[in-house]
Parts: structure tokens; sequence; C-alpha cells
């Protein structure tokens, strides 16, 4: 019997250490071994242990903590199998309607013993693409039609065979893992749970172009993940894998990895190259593409993890396996990475095709509180938000880019009617224009002015004739603006302009904030019927704005309020409403 | 002092073959030990390495992950992200700000606490989120973000 | 090189495939604006403004990145580039936080080039200061004594120790060269009537008259000068001044007649039928009357009346006591008149306070030193007289209370409290009226006044021209009349020839935001009043009572500007392109960075206020310099170009190659001369070869009047530091003096590396190098 716990720094600050120890103590002695594995995307759960039987059955078993990981583990000892934090059936269409290649590997091997991803048919396909040779393995990448994952969806083939037709004496393969979209983990998750899938794909990519240096460019936000690539490498190297002369083939790679140091302009593949050379982040005009003139002016191929992460099992299964899912212009499979108000959030891996209502409904269970659904934001501060009832959209990059907004690099960001789509707005303009690197007037500038005028929206400073220059400068921007960061950083803007522009307009003509979330629109009131006087709320006030003489109803004082919600939160009555607009003092 | 930390830099330079490709590995390992970018390490390294400080400043200024100025020993980011964001995050900021008495970026007098806003740090999933040095806390509340402050400042017997 | 053929807007042009599109289509004549472009740095792609569409391309390329290839075809207009191009510029006008003119330009009415004038004093030059007023105004002697100086009000050394004494620097510059008249273009075979030979009037001819026009003024009085002469008492403005003002207009070709009247010896309508423009100037000569029970009896009369009557030499007896009502500047001069006419009480009546009283401070101190007593918060109700003779005047007390149209708190009367004061004369000086009776055939207001469209100054009769007190609002300061005469001058020039006026002040970045603290550390130098004969001996007569600047004065308080206009403004890349794209009014607003201005280099000003941030001083410290001094510091809207740890630029390790000041599209980054000041004008350019060693560079040279102020080099980063800036040097200052900086430069050019010379200056000795400079520079 295998115990299996998910090991990923989520699953760690929610507490798996813990889990941990309370296992190890409860085993002591006996030969039980918990195994550390990576992420399996049940982040609604964590921390979570997986308990596989001798027979192969699998039983999840979610939000655990010392005591309740002592249980299970008496449990076990006893050769019982208890239903107590076991995940229902309902938890568990998340993973059953999932379909994982990418993240195959995730929450089921310990991502810090090359062995176990040896064991699960691990470097077969790295072999198998040294017997295949370069034109072949960019065939069957074509064949495959799998689409670059970090969001323009770019033919990952077109990539490679550019590379390859660029004459050098040196080429590069360079893994964008500067992931930076607020709200998208999945590469994180890949890195910490799998790193063995990365590096073997960028190998057969260094195969197929014609590359010996590997150089993976990763967050430093992400410290588990870089520790966790470099034991993976160093165990390659121990294993022969890497090197030169690998397998006996002749082929010869090996890896680099690089921090990056906090950009997020970074994941632009000439800024990503900027930083590589030593340089501030700023992109620069293609062509020449990187894969003409990249990492020290050579010929380099850039990808981002996920895109990397499918290539062995495109190997393996054949680019027509891969190219049976998904639609006609979208290939395989997609991870999401959902969050939000959703009720179950985590890594979804579906076949392209799907609609985000059967993500968010069918495997992520719906909304919190089962509140009503109004928006889903997709492609993080390069995309937009989609508005409840254009939900049925099938996922692929061409319908969601009708939207207005993008795939991206799959995160989804779920909000109910308590999320203001103008602070929405403003939140991502807040985010592009400080990541902003100042290099072309349209991004530098327009970003912060459509960032200012949204700032005086919310405050209720907003000008009727905002909107319209709302409109013209984030076209003026996406026209003109000089990388992929600027084109898109008006999108958020503009698609919560064309979708709910009666969110703005109340915002600017009746001061008021539909969703009752932005501060300076909205007043707490206590409900004198509902407040039983417990005086809960008013020792909770952090301003001592709340007043009143116990079992009598309390009063908020307006000017003192700082709308911070701990009261609401504090009250057990409910007596606590929130106010804009008509009816505020 | 000033001697130890030329020794110091001296023994990450050696680490690295081409100092100008090399400069934000170099920088993040001066950072590394010296908790921030300082006028005498750039200098020191434009010394050595012939790398203009003009185009040192220029790197290090660019990155948020570089600090010119010291931070505390315990080094509070609040996850600025989207999911967070719609979790309230900001709330967190302000709470922090309130306990510590400090703006985001600036260090408390006992040099015990710094604070800012960072992105996304990846945890969307137990949003809001914060991350003290190497540790992540997550599904923050007001009130844990106070007690996970204060049993810091317990531990350091303050 | 291989040459392709490529299309640009529909038409076959050839190209070369080592250039870039945009210098391509530069080369063939085609304009497409550019910003960050230079083409001798690597191409960039900031600005965004050389957007161009491809044929077979989605999206916009930038032409400054952007290679030929054989057949291609492009646009450079269409209706979505020109909208991105004017976005653009929009947001860069936005964070572009600088004055293409100095606050005090803009704020005088005729815009004259203060800043100019101001920094030709300072270092000297006052001849050449008073040719530069006398571009925008005829009278500066008469108006720099007169003057209320509205261009102090928007000096922004106001924020320290008090605004420059512009006025007064005026007046020294007239006074120093008083003989000086402009150049005036040929007859032009065209005649205009002028009526009136006021301020306003006497501007129109002298404009007229330097465009080559023949203009005959008509004068109803025996001397010209209008208010002038006979509305400032001549203590203030001596008539010898303004005597000799008028001669020189004279001088020009313009004929006065005399004791000529509209509507007594001609019309409008005749003069309209001889001449072929007609321009009215007879101002506002009309006191206006108080308004109170009893006011038509002897001794009382209009200020402005009695001030005409004093001025004409006639004998005026006021008695003893006399009372003035009124708080503006004529009132002022009646006091002082009064006092000077032999009054031994001269009291001024005022309804608000001291505070509200819209006469200069100045002169208000000065009547109080000449014994005048102020009596405020009173207003006249009933004019006391017996026999038809005045014996005094009832007042009614006020109080202040909200403020009303103009901002200044309402006076309202405090019921039941009034008082009686006896005076032998009281005068009226409330306000002037313009005697609408006398004009005819154009279009009057309701006040009487002429109606005239405010921009072309044309009445409703085409070809009838006016301005000064006489129109629309009514009587205003003098320098408004003259910038009416100058503008409607102009405007008949326009009419005469057929083509459209063009508005009085074009586009300029103004810096609304200006934050005074980027004025902190600038070294305390107080404000050089002007002197004045003691108030004991001046009350009892008409001498001027205040002193011209000596030199030395005016040397010193003209150093105090600040120079706030950008001294780029005529070689500015960004101005036309704003002008073009109309890109102020989109009004974008928000956060703007502000710096200080780093003036520490000896040649070099640094002003990041201004930066667009095109890098193109950053790419040429680091390709074409190789010091990698100046680099982009922070990232997104706070970006800042500057050196290491922000250190001034004369502590950073600048050589001092100039490249930075030679590629900066706009004025964050220029040159000075080492003088005082570095006043922006207009200038010449001229191609030299600098003689200083055998390698004989070429720049291009600048020189204003016939001073080199700037040496432009032709290739980038091949001539030294002592070529581009040894001349200006030499030229601009004394032997000892220019060793110094010399020394400074050659300094730099030591610590240089091979691009520069070195070798080619050893063992020169500064004697023999300051010769072979001089000769550089005069070649």
């Amino acid at each position: 019997m295998r115990f299996l716990l998910g090991y990923g720094s989520c699953g760690i600050a929610s507490g798996a250490q813990t889990v941990l120890k309370g296992l190890e103590k409860a085993f002591e002695g006996t030969d039980y071994i918990v195994e550390k594995v990576g992420c399996n995307g049940l982040c609604f759960a964590e921390p979570i242990v997986e308990v596989v039987t001798d027979s192969g059955e699998s039983f999840l078993y979610g939000r655990l903590n010392e005591t309740t990981a002592i249980e299970l583990a008496e449990s076990v000892k006893k050769g019982e199998l208890p239903l107590n934090n076991r995940l229902s059936d309902e938890e568990m269409a998340f993973l059953n309607g999932q379909k994982r290649i990418v993240l195959s590997g995730c929450g089921k091997i310990d991502p810090e013993n090359i062995e176990s991803y040896i064991e699960n048919g691990g470097y077969t396909a790295l072999k198998t693409a040294l017997s295949m040779g370069a034109e072949k393995i960019i065939e069957e990448i074509k064949i495959s039609g799998l689409r670059g994952r970090g969001g323009a969806g770019f033919p990952t083939y077109i990539k490679w065979q550019s590379a390859r037709n660029s004459v050098a004496e040196e080429k590069y393969i360079v893994c964008n893992a500067d992931e930076g979209d607020p709200g998208a983990f999945m590469d994180r998750a890949v890195l910490e749970g799998d790193p063995h899938r990365v590096l073997e794909g960028m190998m057969i990519s260094g195969i197929a172009v014609g590359a010996s240096t590997g150089i993976i460019y990763v967050r430093a936000e992400y410290p588990l993940a870089v520790k966790r690539l470099k034991m993976a490498i160093e165990q390659m190297r121990e294993k022969g894998i890497l090197g030169d002369n690998i397998f006996d083939s002749g082929f010869s790679f090996d890896f680099r990895i690089m921090m990056g140091a906090g950009a997020f302009v970074c994941g632009e593949e000439t800024a990503l190259l900027a930083s590589l050379g030593g340089n501030r982040g700023m992109p620069v005009t293609k062509p020449p593409f990187p894969a003409q003139k990249g990492f020290r002016k050579q010929p380099t191929n850039i990808n981002n993890v996920e895109t990397f992460a499918n290539v062995s099992w495109i190997i393996e299964n054949g680019g027509a396996a891969f190219a049976s899912m998904g639609t006609d212009g979208s290939k395989g499979t997609k991870v999401f990475a959902l969050a939000g108000r959703v009720k179950r959030g985590g890594l979804v891996e579906v076949p392209m095709g799907l609609t985000i209502n059967e993500i968010v409904f069918d495997i992520c269970g719906g909304i919190k509180e089962d509140a009503e659904i109004k928006a889903v934001q997709m492609g993080g501060p390069s995309g937009g938000c989609i508005p409840k009832d254009m939900l049925d959209t099938p996922i692929d990059y061409e319908n969601i880019a009708k939207t207005g907004a993008i795939m991206g690099s799959g995160g989804m960001i779920v909000m109910d009617e308590k999320t203001c789509m103008v602070d929405m707005a403003k939140f991502f303009m807040d985010f592009t224009s400080k990541e902003s690197c100042g290099k072309c007037v349209p991004c530098r500038i327009g970003t912060t002015r459509m960032l200012e005028i949204l700032e005086r929206i919310v405050k209720g400073e907003g000008e009727e004739s905002d909107i319209e220059t709302l409109v013209d400068l984030g076209e003026s921007i996406k026209t003109g603006a000089l990388c992929g960061l600027g084109n898109s950083a008006p999108n958020p803007v503009l698609t919560t302009i064309k979708y709910f522009r009666n969110e703005y307009e109340a915002h600017i003509k009746e001061k008021c904030c539909p969703a009752k979330k932005c501060t300076a629109l909205i007043e707490y009131k206590i409900d004198a019927n509902k407040c039983k006087g417990c005086s809960l709320c008013s020792k909770k006030c952090p301003v001592e704005a709340i007043s009143g003489q116990i079992k009598s109803p309390y009063t908020i004082d307006a000017q003192k309020c700082i709308r911070c919600g701990e009261c609401i939160s504090t009250c057990k009555f409910g007596a606590i409403e929130v106010l804009s607009g008509e009816g505020m003092e | 002092m000033i001697s130890e930390l030329k020794n110091k830099i001296d023994a990450v330079l050696l680490k690295y073959d081409n100092p100008e490709e090399s400069l934000i590995a170099i920088l993040q390992d001066v950072q590394g030990f010296l908790g921030y970018i300082s006028r005498e390490a750039v200098e020191y390294i434009t010394e050595k390495t012939g790398v203009a400080s003009g185009r040192i400043m220029g790197v290090a200024s660019f990155y948020a992950g570089f600090r010119l100025k010291p931070v505390g020993k315990y080094r509070i980011m609040v996850c600025m992200g989207t999911a967070c964001h719609v979790n309230g995050s900001e709330r967190m900021g302000d709470t922090v700000k309130r306990v510590l008495g400090i703006d985001a970026g600036d260090v408390t007098d006992d040099g015990l606490f710094s604070w800012e806003e960072v992105a996304c740090l990846g945890c969307c999933s137990i949003s809001p989120a914060m991350m003290i040095n190497d540790t992540v806390y997550g599904n923050l509340t007001q009130d844990k973000v106070i007690s996970v402050i204060n049993s810091i400042k317990e531990e350091e017997g303050k | 090189m291989s040459v392709v053929n490529i299309t640009i807007n529909g038409k076959e042009y050839s190209a070369d495939t080592e250039k870039t599109l945009l210098d391509n289509i530069l080369d063939n004549g085609i304009y497409l604006p550019h910003l960050c472009h230079n083409k001798e740095l690597e191409s960039y792609g900031g600005c965004g403004l050389c957007l161009v569409e491809v044929e077979g391309v989605r999206k916009p390329l930038r032409a400054c990145s952007t290679s030929v290839t054989e057949g291609m075809s492009v646009k450079t207009t269409t209706p979505e580039l020109e909208k991105s191009r004017k976005a653009s510029l929009s947001l860069i006008m936005s964070d572009h936080n600088g004055d293409c003119k100095a606050p005090c330009f803009m704020a005088c009415p005729t815009h004259q080039d203060v800043q100019g004038y101001v920094g030709l004093i300072a270092n000297g030059k006052e001849k050449e200061a008073l040719e530069l007023i006398k571009k925008d105004n005829p009278l500066p002697a008469s108006i720099g004594r007169v003057c209320p100086h509205p261009c102090e009000e928007k000096c922004r050394r106001k924020h320290l120790e008090g605004a420059v004494s512009i006025c007064a620097l005026k007046r020294f510059a007239a006074d120093s060269y008083e003989d000086y008249i402009p150049e005036c273009a040929e007859y032009n075979g065209k005649n205009i009537a002028v009526v009136g030979s006021g301020p306003a009037g006497l501007s129109c001819a002298y404009f007229l008259a330097v465009k080559g026009y023949k203009v005959k003024i008509f004068e109803s009085e025996e001397k010209a000068g209008g208010m002038l002469r006979y509305g400032i008492p001549f203590y203030r403005l001596p008539e010898n001044v303004i005597d000799k003002e008028i001669e020189n207009i004279v001088a020009m070709g313009v004929e006065i007649e005399y004791g000529k009247k509209l509507g007594r010896d001609f019309t409008v309508a005749t003069l309209k039928n001889e001449y072929d423009a007609v321009f009215v100037g007879i101002g506002a000569w009309r006191s206006m009357s108080l308004g109170c029970e009893g006011e038509n009896c002897t001794g009382v009369t209009g200020g402005i009346d009695m001030l005409y009557r004093v001025a004409k030499g006639e004998k005026v007896d006021l008695g003893k006591s006399v009372c003035v009502v009124g708080g503006g500047n004529t009132a002022i001069d009646a006091v002082r008149t009064a006092v000077r006419t032999g009054a031994e009480k001269v009291t001024l009546i005022y309804r608000r306070t001291e505070k509200e009283m819209p006469a200069e401070p100045d002169e208000i101190r000065d009547a109080k030193a000449e014994g005048v007593e102020f009596k405020f918060l009173c207003s006249p109700i009933e004019v006391l007289s017996e026999n038809g003779k005045l014996t005094g005047v009832r007042l009614q007390k006020m109080q202040l209370g909200e403020p009303d149209a103009s901002g200044r708190r309402r006076p309202v009367a405090i019921e039941g409290e009034v008082e009686i004061l006896p005076c032998d004369t009281l005068i009226s000086a409330i306000g002037q009226g313009v005697v609408g009776s006398d004009i005819d055939s154009v279009e009057l207001t309701k006040k009487s006044t002429i109606a005239v469209d405010e921009t072309t100054y044309m009445t409703s009769v085409d070809g009838v021209f006016a301005a000064g007190d006489v129109i629309n609002k009514g009587p205003d300061i003098a320098i408004r009349a003259v910038a009416g005469g100058k503008y409607a001058a102009r405007s008949i020039d326009c009419y005469l020839n057929g083509v459209a006026v063009p508005p009085e002040l074009p586009a300029y970045s103004v810096n609304e935001n200006f934050n005074p603290q980027v004025l902190d550390g600038t070294p305390e130098v107080s404000r050089c009043e002007t002197r004045l004969v003691d108030p004991e001996k001046r009350k009892n007569n008409f001498g001027e009572a205040a002193f011209t600047f000596t030199k030395d004065e005016a040397m010193r308080e003209a150093s105090r500007c600040l120079e706030c206009g950008c001294s780029a403004v005529y070689s500015c890349e960004l101005l036309p392109l704003m002008r073009d794209y109309d890109a102020l009014s989109l009004k974008l607003r928000g956060k703007s960075r502000q710096y200080p201005k780093d003036k520490s280099h000896p040649f070099i000003v640094r002003d990041n206020s201004k930066c667009i941030l095109c890098a193109r001083c950053v790419r040429a410290c680091r390709e074409i310099s190789g010091t990698e001094n100046l680099g982009l510091f922070g990232r997104g809207f706070g970006t800042v170009p500057t050196s290491a740890f922000d250190l001034p630029l004369d502590e950073s390790k600048c050589i001092s190659c100039g490249a930075c000041v030679s590629v900066c599209p706009t004025g964050a980054l220029v040159s000075k001369a080492p003088s005082a000041k570095n006043p922006p004008l207009p200038f010449e350019e001229k191609k030299v070869v600098c003689s200083i060693c055998e390698r004989g560079c070429a720049f291009t040279k600048r020189t204003v009047y016939g001073v080199t102020v700037k040496m432009i080099p032709e290739k980038l980063g091949e001539s030294c530091s002592l070529g581009v800036f040894g001349p200006p040097v030499v030229e601009n200052l004394k032997g000892d003096e220019s060793k110094a900086y010399l020394e400074f430069i050659c300094g730099k050019l030591c610590g240089a590396t091979d691009n520069y010379l070195g070798d080619s200056l050893a063992g020169i000795g500064f004697e023999s190098l300051f010769e072979k400079i001089k000769t550089s520079a005069s070649l």
C-alpha cells in the first residue's frame, strides 16, 4: 500500500508538513512509507493524501491535519480504509472529468526521485526521439497540432522548424517558466510535481532543433520548483541522461537554470532573451525572431513549460493520438487553473473544446455558496472577462479570442455578483502599468492614464466621457504598443466595457457600485431589527467605528468606517448591510 | 566590514565566467547574503568586472526582485494576484500595514519586519496568501495575519 | 548594399536593404513622424510614431525596426495610423513637463521674449536685449515705466524670494539704447490710416511700418501718446521719454497729423474710401460718474479729466483738501498728482480694503509715503454742496460680504453708519468709458465700445480694425493696447494679402503641474528693487520718481532668471509634431514626473522633467561614447535616464563628449554656453570644419547674435569635447575664465578613450590652444 502526500508549495502552505509529521509518527516502526509527491491539482482539498491499495485502487483523503492524519494512519494499520475525510464522489468528479497528459505525473510520482519518473515510463520518449531524428520529430509535432501553451498559441512545429533551419554553430532551447499571470499556477505545479517531463520535452526539442543547451528561465518566486529542477538535473547527470553522447546516440545536451528577478514582461520572449543576456528585460521588435537571432544572437527555440510537458506524450503516443483530442484548430488538452469564487478550485486538464460552463459547473462544482456566476476572467492581465451568457463558448484559441479574451496560459478566475467589474479592470490595469517595461509610449503612459481614469471612476469621480476615452486609448495602445504585454493590456478594460458597460455607468452617473465593492461608493449600516446588541462587531472593528449599548442595536460611524468587512464576517445575525448609491447618507 | 563584503563578492564572481551575461545571477547572489543591493557592492562589482555601474543599476532597478535598500529580518510579501484580490488581499495589506505601522517598502525601526505587495505567488487556490521569507501562508483572514505576525514577534522576544 | 524596389503610398521607389524602412522612407523625401529614431543609433521602437502598414502584415509595423524587401508595399498614412500617432503624441505630451516658453512670455499680452531679453541683459548685452524687445513692443521705455507687469505675477522666482524685476529690466534696456530703430521693409504700395496715437495706434503703426506699409496717424491732440501722455502723470512717465519713442516711430516713416478728430474732421467711412485699411484706437476718455446725488456741482471732476489738464500744463487748483474715489491705478495717479498740485490733505476713498485694491502695491506704497491718506470700506452716497460749490461728501460705511464674480469679497453697506468728509475737490476715478458718439459706420457694443473679432481685431466693417481701450470690454492696461495694435497690424497684413489670421499664440507645451519643490537648492538672491527719489523730494514736483537700474543692478537682477522657457524651443523635434497632431486637444490628465534640473555640468543642462524616454541619450552614451554612464533606471512610468546612483552629471562618469546633447530630441539635455544665461533665441547655423587638430571634424556651428552657442558634430562620436564645447567657451568668456573651462575639458579628454584626440593636444600651451579654437570657431 502506498501513501502519496501532496507536497507542493500550496500543499505545504496548507499544512502538508504537519500531516506528514502525523503520518510518520503513526507509522513509526511499520513498513508504511509516505511518498512526497507534487500537487495533484485538487487544491480545494489540500492537504491531500492518496492511498493506493496493493490492488491498485486509489482513495483520496483531503483537508487533513495532524490529528486526522494520525486517525487515518491508525485505521490503515488496522487494515481499514475509513470514510472520514475521504473525498466524496461529487468531489471526485473534479478528477474524473479530466484527461491528464501534462499533469499525468503530478501527484503520482516523487519529483525528487528520477527513478519514480522512469518507473512511470519516463525518458522512453527521449530514446524514441533519438531514433526518430529531427525531421520526424518535427513532423510528429506538426501532426499533433500542438500550439504554444504560453498564450499566443503559435504552432509549435513552425518555431522548431524555423530554429532548425537557421544555420549556426550553437543553438539554444529555452523554457519559459516565468509564469507571471496572476491567477495561473499550472507551470509551478508541473515544475514542482513532475520536473523531468519538462526537461525531457526540452531535450526532444533540442534534438529537433539541433541545440545542445537548454536554459530554464524560472521565477525566483518558485523556490521549490527551482530546487526540484536542480535535483532533477543532478540525477539525470548521474544517470547519464545528460551530458555528452547521451545513450550513445551522439546527441549531447546540458541544462542551465536562470532565475528570473521579478518582471512580468520577461514572459515576452524577446524580453526574456534580454534578461538571459543580463540586461533589463525590455522587449525588442520582431523580426528577427528568436528562432533566427536569440540568446547570444544564436537561433533559439523558446516554449513554455506546458508546451514542453506535452512533447514526450506526443512522441510516445504519436501526433495523431494527440490530434484526436480537441477541436479542429486547437488540438490536445489544456491545463486550466481555476480560482476565485469557484467551489472547487485547482488544476483542471481537459481536451480543448469543452465549454467554460462544463469546466466551472461539471468539474469544479459551481460557485461558492451557490451564488450566481457573473463572469469568468481568462488570460489574466492580457485577457478579458467573459460574461455569464457567453460561458457556453467552447474553449479553443479562436473562440476565446472572439470574445475579446485570450486563452493565455490558462488562468480562469471565476467571479460572482460580489465582484465589481470596474474594480477588476482597475486591478489588471494596475498590474500591467506596474509591469510595463517603460520602453514604448503607448504602454508606458497609456496604461498609466487608463489606470488613473479607472481610479477616478471607482472613487466616484468619473466623468461621462471617461468610457469613450478608455475605449479610444485602449484601441490606440493595442495598435501602437511594442510587445504583447502592451498590445493586450487594454483587453480587461475593453471587455468589461463591452459586456458590463452598465456597471461603469452606475459608477459614473449614479456614484454607485452595483457589486458593493468599491469602498468609496459604499456604506455599512447596521439593521437595527436584526442587531441583537452582542457587541462582537464593535470589539472586532479595527478603527473603533462601531458603538452602542449591550443588548440594544449598535451603529456604525460612516466617517470612521474603513469598510474592511470585519464586522460582516463577525456578525452572526447578518445584521450588517452594505449600501451603495440609493439609500446612502 | 567592507573587506568582508569584498571577499564575499569575490567568491560570487568566481562562479561566473561571463559577468556581463550573468549580471542578474551575480546580483541575486549578492542580495542573497547582503539582503539588498548596496552602492558599495555595485561599485565593487564594477571595479572587479568592468561592467559599468550605470548598467548594473539599470538592471537592479528594473526587476522587482532586487531591493536597493535593506529589508527586515522577516520580509512579508502580500500577494496581489487576481485570486487574492478577488478574495480580499487589499485588506490583508492594510492589516499588515496597520499592525506594523509602516508603509509598503519600509522597514520597522527594530529591523525585524518589512513588507511589500508582490505579484502572484502562484498559490491562488489558498488565496488570499502571503509569504514571509520562504514560507507561504494561505487562506488568510485579518485575524490570521495578526496572529502570524504576533507569533513571530513572540519568538523574537519582542 | 543592395537595391530593391518598394512601393510607398502607391508610388514606386528604390530602397537600400542595409537601411531600415524608416530611413528609406525619409531618404526618399517622404515625411514620417519619428522621435526615438536616430540614424546613428541602433533602432529602439519606443515612440511608436513611425508605424506603417505593410501589405500582407496584419498589424502595423514600426518602420524604424523593419527591413526592406523586394516588392514590399507600405502605407504611411491611414486613418488608423494617424489616430494611433495622435494618441501616442497626446500621451507623450501628458507627461512632458516642460514649458516651451516661460510663464512670463505666456502671461504678457504682447508675448515678448522676456527670458530672451533678461538673459541678454544678464550676459551684458542690453543693446541686443532692446533689439529683441522691439520685435514685440515698440514702446519699451514707456511700458517699462508704467506696466503693471502681469509677467512678474507668473514669474516662478515668486516661489523663492520674489519675482524677477522684469519691468524694470525692460526700462533699463530701453534707456540704454534709446535710438534703436528696427529695419523696415521697402514700401509695399499700401497705405493705412490709424486713428489715435495712443499705445494701440502707435503700436499698430510701428508694426505696419516694419512690414513696409505707409501709415498716417490722425491725432486730435497737439501731441501724440494718448493715455500714455495725458493719462499717466509725468513723475511716472516723463514727457521726454514718450517724445523719444514717438520720434523713433516717426523716423520709421510714420506720419502723424495733429489736431484731427474723428467725428469732427473726418469719419471712419471717409478714411475707408481713401486707405487700404483703417485702424481705430481712440481710447476711452470719459470718466465714469459717481452716480450719487448732488455730483453735478463745481469741485467734482473725473480722474482722467484732472490728469489730462495737468498733463496739458493747465493751471489746476484743487484746493487744500482733495478726495479721490476709486481703487485702481488711475485713482493712485490722481491722489499723487493732487499731492503735487499742492493739496494739503489728499484722501483716497475705497469701498473695499487695501487687499482688494486693483492698484499696484508699489504704487500704493509710494502714495502712502507721499502722505496720501487711505479711507477703506467707505462709499460716497451724496455729494454735499453750498451754492453749487462742493463742500464735502457723505460716506456710507461698508463691510466685506461674500465673494463676487471676480472672487473679491463684495462690499456691503452697514446700515445707519455714515460719515461726512469735507473737501474742496472730489475726483471720481472709478473707471472710464468710450465716447461712442464720435464713431461712425462700425457696430458698437452695449458699452459703446467698438465690437471687434477677438482674433482678427476686425470691426463689423470689412477692412476696418480697432484695438486698445476702445474695443469690446473697454479700458485695460497699456500693454494690452500695445498687444492689440501689434496683433491688429498682423491681421491687417493678413487681410491685405488674403491669408487667414493665425492665433496670437501658437500651441506650446505648458507645465501645468509645476512643482515648486524642483526649485529647492536654488541659491538665494534677493530681488533688486527700483530705487526711488526720496518722498519729501519728489512730492512737490513732477520730476521722475523712480530711477533706471544701473548696469550692475540690471545684470545682477537679470541673473536671477530661472530660465523656465525651454532652450531647445527652436530646435525641438516634439513641438512641431505636437502642433501637427493637435496633441494637446485630448486633455489627458494624470500624474507627471518632475525632477529638479541638473545644472552641475559646465556644458550640459539636464532637465528630466522634459524627457520623453526615447532613450537616444542612453543609446548614444553606450553606442557612441562607450561609457554607459547614462542608463535607464526603474521601469514603467517612473523610468528615468540618469547616471548610476542618480549622481549629478559632473560627479558621474560623464566624459563630456556631448553625444547625448546632440541626439536629444527635446530640451531634456541641452548644451549651455558658459555665459551667465543661455537664453533661447532664434539662431543661425553654418557648416564649419574644426581646425583645432589635424582631424578636421565637420560641425554645424550655431550662433546667436553672432556668438557661437553650440557646435553640432556632423558625425556623432568622432569629434572631441574640445571641438564641441571649446568655441562657445572661448567666445563667451574672457581669457582667464575660459582657461578654467578649457582645463576642465582637457582633463576629460586625457581620461577619454582612443575615440578622442588627446595626444594631439599634448604639449600645446593654453595660449596657442586658445588661438586655435578661436580660428576654428571663426571659420
